[in-house]
């Protein structure tokens, strides 16, 4: 088909070859990006592959309208949180949820269930924040976002994610004050 | 994060929050994404297909309209020749219908003026077939009715006068009496005895 499909086996194969090439590269460059937004909603990652996955393909279905690359992201992001945050609110039985991303292997035992209390808590704190504050410390949480990107993802002024990231952070460390005492 | 955001939040959960949003998804997604893609076809070009859709199906429903009103749709013709005109109407006699013509001849193949459709009939109405010369009758009343030169006396022929009493015959309903007899003593009939 292309270049870029004969150095991928598994790529995609459609007769748009600019299209599906476009789309490819969107592909590495952001499905990671929603795949971490889903599971920074429902720490689970399954599910969060799930929803990520649907985000997807709904942003390949109207592709023709969202090549831009900026606009692809910031349309990604709002669909795999609105998304996610459906699931989340469908499937609010669910009990076990992974506590922690990378327990490291050299990390002690005793370590490990630290922070893993640690991280339910603040994970139950950022869940307890409005919608708008918890997608910016989700956002800016996942590496290398700094709020000039946070802003373009979410189509706000850098100051207005600034404003939105200090009230968060505000709100969690109150909410986590009596954690950081006892430690 | 920016220093300039931070507030009182320890920095370990902030590395904590990072260390949990670092999670990278399994090798299987990014393949899963594809297959999925892939099976769903090209992006979609809904737009233009729902415009091309919806053109054939107004076309379509513009094909079918045309065609239950072509052949055989209910028209109304001209007044044939010989049928009473309201200038007829106007005079006291009784209308007289159109004469009768045999269903099975056949009519001589003239092509007349294009027929007159009937524009209050609407397209969906079920289609009624009636007679010639009931619709010649109807037309010319409703015509008359219209000018108000209908003859009452025409009316009084046609129509039972509402004051008169209606008559209606009952016929008497036949009963057959019933013969009932008696229960013998001990509830057994003569000819259960006998067996």
């Amino acid at each position: 088909m292309n270049d870029l499909a004969d150095g991928y086996p598994g790529t995609l194969v459609t007769a748009d070859d600019d299209l599906a090439r476009e789309f490819e590269a969107r592909l590495r460059d952001s499905g990671t990006l929603a795949f971490r937004v889903a599971y920074g909603v429902l720490r689970h990652r399954e599910d969060a592959e799930d929803v990520a996955q649907d985000a997807l393909a709904k942003a390949y279905r109207s592709f023709r309208q969202l090549r831009d690359r900026e606009r692809f992201r910031a349309w990604l992001v709002r669909a795999t949180w609105r998304m996610a945050i459906d699931r989340r609110r469908g499937d609010r039985r669910r009990l076990a949820r992974e506590e922690s991303a990378d327990a490291t292997a050299e990390a002690s035992v005793e370590r490990v269930a630290v922070d893993r209390e640690r991280a339910a808590h603040l994970w139950n704190a950022i869940d307890a924040l409005p919608d708008k504050l918890r997608l910016v410390i989700v956002l800016s949480g996942i590496e290398g976002h700094d709020t000039r990107e946070v802003g373009s993802l979410l189509g706000i002024p850098e100051g207005t994610v600034r404003s939105r990231l200090f009230t968060a952070r505000k709100v969690l460390a109150e909410r986590l004050q009596w954690l950081t005492a006892n430690a | 994060m920016a220093d300039s955001e931070r507030v009182d939040l320890p920095a370990e959960f902030d590395a904590l929050l990072r260390r949990t949003l670092a999670v990278e998804p399994s090798p299987a997604f990014l393949p899963r994404v594809r297959e999925r893609v892939r099976e769903e076809g090209r992006p979609s070009r809904w737009t233009v297909s729902w415009v091309l859709a919806g053109g054939v199906a107004t076309a379509v429903l513009a094909l079918a309209i045309g065609l239950t009103w072509l052949p055989g749709s209910p028209v109304v013709n001209p007044a044939p020749p010989g049928a009473p005109t309201p200038a007829m109407a106007a005079s006291a006699r009784p209308v007289p219908l159109p004469a009768i013509q045999p269903a099975a001849s056949p009519r001589p193949r003239t092509i007349p003026a294009r027929p007159v459709r009937a524009a209050h009939v609407s397209p969906v109405a079920p289609v009624v077939i009636v007679d010639q010369r009931q619709r010649a009758a109807l037309v010319l009343f409703l015509r008359m009715a219209q000018q108000g030169t209908l003859p009452e006396e025409t009316l009084a022929q046609t129509v039972p006068s509402p004051n008169s009493p209606m008559e209606e015959q009952i016929l008497p309903i036949a009963v057959e009496p019933v013969a009932v007899s008696p229960i013998p003593v001990g509830g057994v009939l003569p000819s259960e005895i006998e067996r």
